[in-house]
């Protein structure tokens, strides 16, 4: 069956008192006729069971009154489909057959003034928009607001744009396609009839969590609040902490159907301008249809996308956000997401932490010299246990040689065997804490650490030098500041093994060399990866493995070439102070 | 993708030492003491002043035109065909170190660490990872030798000191009175070795910021000063334990020497074998260098600056490395190479390569001068200032 | 992608097919701990290696052996050459015989001078040997590698500990297989190594073996390795007793600074010994201790001394052979020289040898 559609269909209902929708006999009603004469006839003919039809009957009810408010838009002097056309009932039935099939969005229709009436419909979401507001600044106001008898439309809008709604921020949109997108945001729309625009009124009431503690980065000292999934309130949170007026927020919109708000940070008298554009050139041309976390964002920023080293850094703690944009970084809040990306990053970005600079520099520094150690540890207790008792057993002493071959005597297993059997339980046991409620991930750390333990070595399995060494390596892997760095050392781990495996420390030596040549390869943004070791940088060594006391550290990292190079100046170290000074003088006095 | 970059003053000391560095450090100072006997000392001393002197030259060719490479004006003022015929020995001389140093460090490897690891499993892991040291081409090869050389350095300072311990022949440090010049003379060229490789200057000079040339020299000059005075600490640590007579007697006198180191408490307590894989290094370095400036030398700006035609050379030059070092059963026909051909090759070439360049421009300009020199080329490889963004 | 993944499966695959090449997990290896090498009939040569047991390993975490299992076992191999023996010793264990972890070498006194030179000679070019081993002669080699020390340890770590410590002994006879190389090929110089001998209570090292041509010429008493250990810079807990006034004077830790001057006079070469040796007061009877009687007590002592050592020199010098070393720079320095010599070892037995003793007490008790 054809649909009669490109007829024109006359309305004259517009501007009047009362609106009178029964003036002409739509389209869509027509089809929907049709369609009950034809089922009628189908009854008449054979007794045929046509309920279906009437599921039918009424999609063509829906589809035909969306097409009516369309073609009643359309028949505006500026006839367009994307256009608000004036009617209210027209955008009710729009309204209603699209988002409104949803049962959270509710479509108020109400006469607008306390003596005239005026046909008025109100737009909101409910749960994402303030009810108070709704209720009390909007509703209340509108429908006790004086409207003069026989005004114009344009009249009454200004009115209630500018004294009727008790609403902050109100702006006033047109096309369809925006009122929709501001809707589902939160906002009110306002329809008016017989206006040409519709008052958007932010209503929005951000369903959210209250700020919490960095549960990702705990500090002892220092500021500890951490992001919540809102971009205003993170903004706010940045303001706070950042009060130069040279805090830049840029908003871009990423995700072609979840519209997810993005905002670039930058300090404008600070970060390299280059650096800002070539962030946000590449934000611009992320094509993806949702984007629901950070790092959905932050794996189309990185230079290089197959390396095991994290080049952005993800962070909730809002002190940390504020501190790296002050060093002439850039970051990239992602709405609904606490983690906001911070970018360029070094290798020894991952190892500072915030508790580096709330604590004393002898303090820090013994922090960062241990993490180096845990890291070396780590990565190569391991392999050269593998090395030392499988492949260059004359390098270590003969003692400790005999009290392994001793411990060992009997084990069933290769050294090898046995760290991969070790390593996987230590692995499973890691993804099942991780997966259970904290109380049992407690009970199941015990069980595996002692249970397993002291079982695998008495069933004979694995030796005891090798429960210490797997013990070790396994806390020192996992004391990586960042999250980011645990998994890309624990497969390298593996690189290290295998090579110790086949050549000993040769191959340990040669892993080493391939792994820096990869990290110095990096670069992000043209910062080099493994700046200030490689490239060397001696002046910014002050704040790697050693941290100087803050008054030395004055300038900005060299590598992300800021408009702005010095970060504070070194204060000149005060003589001692007289506290007698002023008794002394009074007693010459 | 263009690849070249520019290096910094250090980068370039940094390169100019190890592409010298790795390749005697495990032979010396054989030669030295065999030929000298006391002389020795005054033999080392005359290694550094040949080096020096050879250095300069060079550094006074590439300030003819310090934004090229040597090979890329050279043809302004020689005939074509002569250099190509530079261009040819050069890629051969440097093949030819690369292989010797490779299959040097394959037959060691195999006689201290892995006695019954397959030569070519021990050859191609380490051309793989010097292959892959310069995958990403200069800057994160220079990067990773900045990072990378520290250690053993001090390491080897510190096996040093603790060598002293196991001095026995301690008169043997002293310097002789009397000179036989002849003998020194000897013993100078045979272990001339020490310091093959500095000519990659021709292309690595040019990669440095024009302004900052003169520090990058002068950096190089110290550079060879300061590999010196390691070489001397080496020198003196050898003789003095191992004793003059015995010293002629073994393969590889620094390695035999580091063997003794035996400290009691440490997890490894033969640290010093630790630092002789860790020497490895340094002669990964030199093997990485030798590899670059092969693709470099051999093609200055012929456009070779994509970076994936630069990875298929560098690959085929690793080929051949790893195919000539597996030729060679085991170290004695290896040594007949070296002071046999590879000697008086590279100390030819060392000397007359920049001289007949430095001399023909200097005709040209003398003779057929005018106002304006010959114009360099575009630096169609060097042309881009740096990809760094910022 | 692909083609990075077929790279790696391959090099995955070409290494786990290859086997385990140098790799062979240390249970797996037999840990020689103490090696032998000794005369066997018909002009052949035997070596043994004393591996550890199970039980010897174990007793090592325990502190000491288990009682009745021994802590080693020995496996011999004889052969013309040393590598036909280790070949028959391999064929004798079902495991690697692995000798990075030697701790001592052992020469057979009774070696020829071939043999020994051949045995030095394979154990230089064995890159696997630890060059650390400690090297040490033996009247009888299988008597000092079957000697278990009471303590039920493994002897060849009590040999190790004992000559790591320097406070263990009157002389530290310690001699690696390095400084036998050194020495073997240095000129100027005669090897020597300590003799050690199995007795009922354990190990007993306090004599030197004195080498030339791969032979030991020369077995030194106790005495006599004490007086040669100051020469050498060897003895640090010495000991010299006396009569005095008619009573008898005992002095202790006497440790030794030695330094020598060589001069030609008449192509004879002369030989400056200075000692300075600094020690103990331990046994005096003889009344007040004033700084007189110091002197004169210092003085006997140092008398007798440096007698002792010239004895000791002159023994060398009949047998035509310098352990101490005293022309090594001579012949370094004047290549041309020592060429017309011919041989330090005739020149050395015809030198002039002067010794002076300078001996200061430092510690004299706490009596007057």
């Amino acid at each position: 069956m054809a649909w009669p559609f490109r007829q024109r269909i006359p309305l004259d209902a517009r501007g009047q008192d009362q609106h009178d929708a029964s003036a002409a006999v739509s389209r869509g009603e027509e089809a929907t006729n049709q369609l009950q004469a034809a089922e009628a006839t189908l009854r008449a003919i054979a007794p045929v069971d046509a309920s279906g039809l009437k599921e039918v009957e009424t999609l063509c009810g829906h589809v035909g009154s969306w097409i009516d408010a369309m073609l009643e838009d359309l028949t505006q002097p500026q006839g367009n489909l994307n256009r608000y056309g004036g009617s209210v009932e027209a955008a009710y039935e729009r309204l209603k057959n699209t988002v409104g099939t949803s049962p959270d969005v509710v479509l108020r229709k109400f006469w607008l003034g306390s003596q005239a009436r005026w046909p008025a419909l109100l737009a909101f979401v409910d749960g994402l928009a303030d009810n108070t507001m709704i209720d009390r600044d909007i509703l209340m106001n509108l429908q006790l607001y004086p409207i003069p008898q026989g005004g114009q439309a344009e009249v009454v809008f200004e009115a209630v744009h500018q004294a009727a709604v008790a609403v902050g921020h109100v702006s006033t949109e047109a096309e369809w396609d925006k009122l929709l997108v501001k809707l589902i945001a939160g906002n009110a729309l306002l329809f008016l009839e017989g206006a040409s625009q519709v008052l958007v009124l932010d209503t929005v009431k951000f369903p959210s969590r209250s700020l919490g503690r960095s549960q990702t980065e705990p500090s002892v000292l220092g500021p500890q609040e951490a992001f919540n999934e809102i971009s205003l309130t993170q903004m706010n949170l940045l303001r706070l902490r950042i009060q130069s007026p040279g805090l830049r927020f840029t908003e871009l919109t990423l995700g072609n159907r979840s519209l997810t708000q993005v905002l670039l940070v930058h300090l404008d008298d600070v970060t390299n301008p280059a650096l800002v554009s070539a962030v946000l050139e590449r934000l611009n041309s992320i094509q993806r249809d949702s984007v629901q976390t950070a790092n959905e964002v932050a794996e189309y920023l990185a230079d290089r996308r197959w390396t095991l080293f994290p080049q952005t850094r993800q962070t909730d703690r809002v002190e940390w956000v504020a501190r790296e944009i002050m060093a002439g970084k850039v970051a990239v809040l992602v709405a609904n997401d606490p983690f906001a990306i911070i970018l360029p990053n070094t290798l020894m970005d991952f190892y500072r932490t915030t508790q580096d600079y709330a604590s004393s520099f002898w303090d820090t520094t013994l922090t960062r010299m241990v993490r180096f150690l845990a890291l070396i540890i780590g990565i190569y207790l391991m392999p050269l246990y593998i090395a030392l008792t499988s492949v260059n057993t004359d390098l270590i002493p003969t003692k400790l040689l005999l009290t392994i071959a001793g411990s060992r005597a009997g084990i069933p297993f290769p050294p090898i065997s046995e760290v991969i059997i070790m390593w996987l339980i230590i692995e499973v046991l890691r993804e099942a804490s991780a997966r259970l409620p904290q109380q049992m991930a407690t009970t199941l750390g015990t069980v595996g650490a002692v249970v397993v333990g002291t079982a695998i070595v008495k069933a004979g399995v694995v030796d005891d030098i090798m429960i210490v060494t797997v013990t070790l390596t396994a806390l020192g892997l996992f004391t990586s500041p960042s999250f980011e760095l645990t998994s890309t050392w624990r497969w390298l781990f593996w690189g290290f093994i295998v090579t110790a495996y086949v050549f000993g420390i040769y191959g340990i030596v040669l892993m080493t060399v391939i792994v820096l040549a990869h990290v110095t390869s990096l670069e992000n943004y043209g910062v080099p990866y493994f700046s200030p070791w490689g490239p060397l940088r001696v002046r910014e060594l002050s704040d790697t493995l050693i941290r100087l006391p803050l008054p030395f550290l004055t300038r900005r990292p060299l590598t992300l070439r800021t408009v702005d190079a010095r970060m504070s100046e070194r204060t000149v170290q005060a003589g001692s102070v007289d506290l007698y000074a002023g008794q002394r003088r009074a007693r010459r006095r | 993708m263009r690849i070249r970059r520019h290096i910094s003053p250090f980068q370039y000391a940094l390169l100019i030492a190890a592409s010298y560095m790795g390749f005697g450090i495990f032979q010396f100072p054989r030669e030295l003491v065999q030929r000298a006997g006391p002389d020795a000392l005054w033999a080392l001393a005359a290694e550094l002043l040949w080096a020096l002197a050879a250095f300069r030259l060079w550094i006074a060719v590439n300030r003819l035109h310090p934004d090229q490479p040597v090979f890329g004006f050279a043809a302004s003022y020689l005939p074509r065909p002569v250099v190509t015929a530079m261009v040819a020995i050069t890629v051969i001389l440097h093949l030819g170190l690369a292989f010797i140093a490779l299959a040097n460090f394959g037959f060691l490897m195999r006689t201290y660490f892995l006695p019954e690891t397959p030569l070519f499993a021990i050859d191609a892991a380490f051309v793989l990872t010097a292959v892959y040291v310069a995958w990403y081409d200069i800057a994160p090869l220079a990067r990773t030798l900045e990072t990378v050389f520290l250690v053993p350095g001090l390491l080897s300072i510190f096996i040093g000191i603790l060598l002293i311990g196991r001095m026995r022949f301690g008169y043997a440090l002293l310097p002789s009175t009397h000179l036989w010049l002849l003998p020194t003379v000897r013993a100078t060229y045979h272990g001339a070795y020490m310091f093959f490789g500095f000519e990659v200057t021709m292309v690595l000079y040019p990669l440095v910021r024009q302004e900052q040339q003169r520090i990058a020299e002068r950096y190089a000059f110290w550079a060879m000063i300061f590999t010196f005075a390691f070489f001397l600490f080496g020198y003196a640590m050898v003789l003095g334990v191992e004793g003059p007579f015995f010293l002629t007697h073994i393969q590889w006198p620094t390695v035999s020497a580091n063997r003794l180191v035996d400290i009691e408490g440490l997890f490894v307590n033969k640290l010093g074998l630790l630092v002789v894989v860790l020497w490895g290094l340094m002669l990964l370095a030199f093997l990485t260098l030798r590899l670059w400036c092969v693709i470099h030398d051999a093609i200055p700006d012929y456009g070779v600056h994509s970076l994936p035609r630069y990875r298929i050379l560098l690959v085929i030059a690793a080929a051949l490395v790893v195919a000539a070092a597996l030729q060679i059963p085991n170290i004695a026909p290896l040594d007949v190479i070296i002071q046999r051909f590879m000697i008086p090759a590279m100390l030819g070439y060392l000397f007359l390569t920049p001289a007949v360049v430095w001399t023909a421009a200097f005709l040209v300009h003398r003779h057929r001068w005018d106002p304006h020199p010959p114009t360099p080329r575009p630096r169609a490889s060097l042309g881009r200032p740096s990809r760094r963004l910022l | 992608m692909k083609a990075w993944a077929a790279a790696l499966v391959a090099a995955a695959l070409s290494v786990g097919l290859a086997g385990c090449w140098s790799n062979r997990p240390v249970e797996r290896r037999n840990l020689a701990l103490m090696l032998g090498v000794g005369p066997a009939p018909h002009h052949q040569l035997r070596l043994l290696f004393q591996i550890p047991t199970r039980a010897g390993l174990t007793g090592l975490t325990k502190g000491s052996g288990s009682g009745s299992e021994p802590s080693f076992n020995i496996i011999e191999g004889v052969g013309t050459t040393l590598t036909d023996a280790f070949a028959q010793a391999q064929a004798k264990t079902t495991r690697d015989l692995y000798l990075g972890q030697v701790e001592v070498v052992a020469f057979s006194t009774k070696l020829s001078p071939q043999e020994f030179e051949q045995a030095r000679n394979m154990f230089s070019r064995l890159g696997s040997l630890d060059k650390t081993a400690y090297a040490v002669a033996t009247p009888s080699v299988r008597a000092l590698l079957s000697l278990q020390p009471r303590s039920g340890e493994l002897p060849g770590i009590i040999l190790a500990s004992n000559f790591g410590c320097l406070s263990c002994n009157v002389e530290h006879l310690e001699r690696r297989v390095w400084d036998m190389e050194t020495a073997s090929y240095n000129r100027g110089i005669n090897l020597w190594l300590p003799l050690l001998t199995a007795g009922k209570s354990g190990f007993e090292i306090n004599q030197m073996a004195v080498y030339a041509d791969g032979h030991p010429v020369l077995t030194l008493s106790p005495a006599e390795t004490q007086a040669l250990g100051y020469v050498m810079g060897l003895t640090h807990k010495g000991t010299v007793s006396f009569r005095w006034h008619d009573h008898l004077v005992a002095l202790r830790g006497l440790d030794a600074r030695p330094y020598f001057h060589l001069t030609w006079v008449q192509g004879r070469p002369h030989i400056d010994v200075t000692l300075r040796i600094t020690g103990a007061l331990a046994e005096y009877l003889g009344g007040e201790l004033t700084p007189e009687a110091l002197s004169e007590v210092q003085a006997t002592a140092e008398h007798l001394i440096a007698r002792r050592v010239t004895a000791v020199l002159r023994r060398l010098q009949q047998a035509k052979v310098d352990p101490v070393g005293f022309g090594q720079a001579w012949v370094w320095f004047h290549p041309g020289r020592f060429a017309r010599l011919g041989s330090w070892r005739q020149a050395f037995s015809q030198a002039a040898i002067h010794v002076e003793v300078q001996l200061r007490l430092h510690d004299i008790g706490d009596l007057t």
